[in-house]
């Protein structure tokens, strides 16, 4: 999971990555309004968090501007402004959740997981495909009715998959997903992780498709 | 003191002015007809002594006739030391030539005496004065009459052209009372008499300011919260990832991470402190200081920080000086730049500080040779929480809001500008204390 973390007090920031790098999460950190608009455009982010007092261009207008470009990523605002009206603006730019600082990473990452669940259409916290469970929250997996122990980067990837089973991801597209700017990639780091992933579970759980990449079976 | 109404007063002094000076035109036309009534009489009188001159009038006879409507009846007699065989009425014999006005049984007569010439006998030329009176009282009730009449209609008619003239004021005030507190709308002026309109237009200023004032408490009670929760919240998610490391050296790391983030949380509410303490203007003491006995003081007990970072402070022109200072905020407000120039050099920087003055105040300056404040942003560093987006260190935001505070209460003037060689000059003037010695 690829997140964009836009926040310019630098503590908070850092505190912030540090915790969802944690959960297995990648994570750019940028500190202005600016910064987050050209990383949105050049990158496919899974979900970004935005603050709203911000340098050289306010979250808000980001906000605006990454909607009237069509970028339909899920958004999390965080924001110290707890006026109503700022919520309900927020909320009506685009934005996908607010949470109101301070605020607990358990929270902010609860919130994270509901917000993908409805962007991706599904009823359950479960993501499932065929023969396979998978728990955001707890990060663990279900095989054939066995848990799986999963790494970090194993979870990562097999998230990736699992939020739209039966779509197809290429090399560069997972690995956007999974590593943030600060990861170094060695070229095969992806057909690495899934051929440990494979022996965890089975050669069928995760399927290529020549020339194209890789998919999980739809249930 | 009981409020006056101003319709009231306005309509008892015009009211008053008007009877006093209605009274007043009646006497004056009683007695303008009066005197030309006399006159006209006297006239009469004259005429009818030149007829009695000519021997055209017989003496001891009354002269009848009609004088626009009136009876004029006169009586001419000669004057004689006997005046057992004369008829009434009797005239003095002592009257000399000429008008007088006497009294005989009760009767005012208007008497010409004159000489005849062939035997300097002495006649009398009389008319009673009761036609003149009638004249003047007739002259006068005709001035007072519309004058009544006027002033009846004043009665009536000035209260309710003072209330109409006021009814704009009244409306105002009405519209004033059913604003909402929150909102201070421009009032409109051109709707009121030019002569309150200096008026509405003062307690529009006052009002105005008011307004500033209370936007910007609530601006930085906003602040304050806005600022006071990112901290926290940074704090909350340092400690919960503290509980969560995995190895010792994650585990030192992110409590230096807290340790940090305290001392960050503790600064800030010092600052807040220190700002709250100097808005509250209570408790003020006032006492004169040697400007370079403060800055000696604070220079010393910066030296560790310069020394930390590298950078050389020192004093470049000195000389005895003497200030207002109140509970030691001076020191805070020369700290304060001297902190903010030391943070802001490079390192092996030089920080030059000089206290000199001109006329009658005070100059403090202190130059640094970082990289100054970008021009758009000189204006808004005051401001409290005003952090440039080009600043590494994380400061509260709050130091020269702080000192432009202090700066206020003590009467001086801080100004901030670039210098032509590069680098940050802070300048602060202060009135000087005259010490009597």
């Amino acid at each position: 999971m690829r997140v964009l973390l836009v926040e310019d007090d630098p503590m908070l920031g850092e505190g912030i990555k540090q915790a969802l790098n944690d959960a297995a999460m990648s994570v750019d950190h940028v500190t202005d309004g600016v910064a987050a608009l050209a990383a949105a455009q050049v990158t496919e982010y899974t979900i970004v968090l935005l603050d709203l007092g911000l340098p050289k261009r306010d979250g808000t207008q980001v906000l605006g501007q990454l909607r009237a470009a069509g970028n339909k990523v899920p958004v999390i605002i965080i924001t110290a402004r707890d006026a109503l009206e700022s919520r309900l603006k927020g909320l009506d730019q685009g934005a996908d959740d607010y949470l109101l600082k301070p605020f607990s990473i358990d929270e902010l990452q609860a919130r994270m997981r509901a917000v993908l669940r409805r962007h991706n259409n599904q009823a359950t916290p479960m993501l499932i495909a065929e023969n396979l469970k998978l728990d955001p929250a707890s990060r663990s997996a279900v095989f054939n009715e066995i848990p799986v122990e999963l790494s970090a980067r194993e979870f990562g990837l097999l998230h990736a998959l699992m939020l739209r089973p039966g779509q197809i991801l290429s090399r560069e597209q997972l690995e956007e997903r999974i590593y943030g700017w600060d990861d170094e990639v060695a070229s095969n780091a992806v057909e690495v992780i899934i051929h440990g992933l494979r022996k965890k579970l089975n050669r069928e759980s995760i399927r290529n498709v020549r020339g194209l990449g890789w998919m999980v079976p739809k249930l | 003191m009981t409020s006056q109404s101003l319709r009231f007063s306005l309509s008892r002094s015009i009211l008053i002015t008007a009877l006093v000076l209605s009274l007043f035109s009646s006497i004056i036309a009683g007695w303008v007809a009066f005197y030309s009534a006399r006159e006209v009489q006297d006239e009469l009188l004259q005429s009818v002594a030149n007829l009695v001159r000519a021997n055209q009038v017989a003496v001891s006879t009354y002269v009848s006739g009609k004088q626009d409507d009136e009876e004029v009846n006169i009586v001419i007699k000669r004057l004689a030391k006997n005046t057992s065989e004369s008829r009434k009425p009797y005239f003095p014999e002592k009257l000399k030539n000429g008008f007088h006005t006497v009294e005989l049984d009760h009767d005012q007569w208007r008497v010409l005496i004159i000489s005849h010439k062939p035997d300097a006998q002495r006649y009398a030329i009389a008319q009673q004065t009761g036609l003149r009176n009638e004249l003047a009282l007739a002259s006068s009730t005709g001035v007072l009459f519309p004058i009544l009449v006027m002033t009846f209609a004043l009665l009536v008619l000035i209260p309710m052209l003072v209330s109409r003239a006021l009814k704009p004021l009244r409306k105002l005030s009405a519209t004033i009372q059913t604003l909402p507190g929150e909102t201070l709308p421009p009032l409109d002026e051109s709707a009121v008499p030019s002569e309150i309109a200096p008026f509405i237009n003062a307690i529009g200023g006052l009002l105005e300011r008011n307004r500033a004032v209370l936007y910007r408490q609530r601006r930085f009670v906003a602040d304050a919260a806005h600022e006071l929760r990112t901290p926290v919240a940074a704090q909350v998610i340092l400690t919960e990832n503290l509980a969560r490391s995995s190895s010792e050296t994650e585990r030192r790391d992110r409590s230096r991470q807290v340790k940090q983030g305290l001392d960050r949380l503790q600064n800030l509410v010092t600052r807040l402190l220190d700002l709250a303490r100097l808005q509250n203007h209570d408790s003020q003491q006032t006492q004169p200081v040697l400007v370079s006995d403060v800055v000696r003081s604070v220079v010393g007990e910066l030296q560790p920080l310069a020394v930390e970072h590298g950078v050389d402070v020192g004093l470049v022109k000195d000389v005895v000086l003497h200030v207002l200072d109140k509970n030691e905020t001076l020191s805070q407000l020369i700290r304060n730049a001297i902190e903010n120039a030391i943070f802001h050099s490079p390192e092996n920087g030089q920080i030059d500080i000089a206290i000199t003055g001109r006329e009658s105040t005070a100059l403090i300056t202190v130059e640094d040779n970082g990289p100054g404040i970008d021009p758009s942003e000189l204006s808004r560093v005051m401001e409290p929480f005003y952090r440039s987006p080009t600043n590494a260190n994380p400061g509260s935001g709050l130091g020269l809001a702080i000192s432009q505070e202090i700066a206020q209460q003590l009467n001086g003037k801080i100004t901030l500008e670039n210098r032509s060689v590069g680098g940050l000059c802070f300048r602060y003037e202060q009135p000087l204390f005259e010490v009597s010695s």
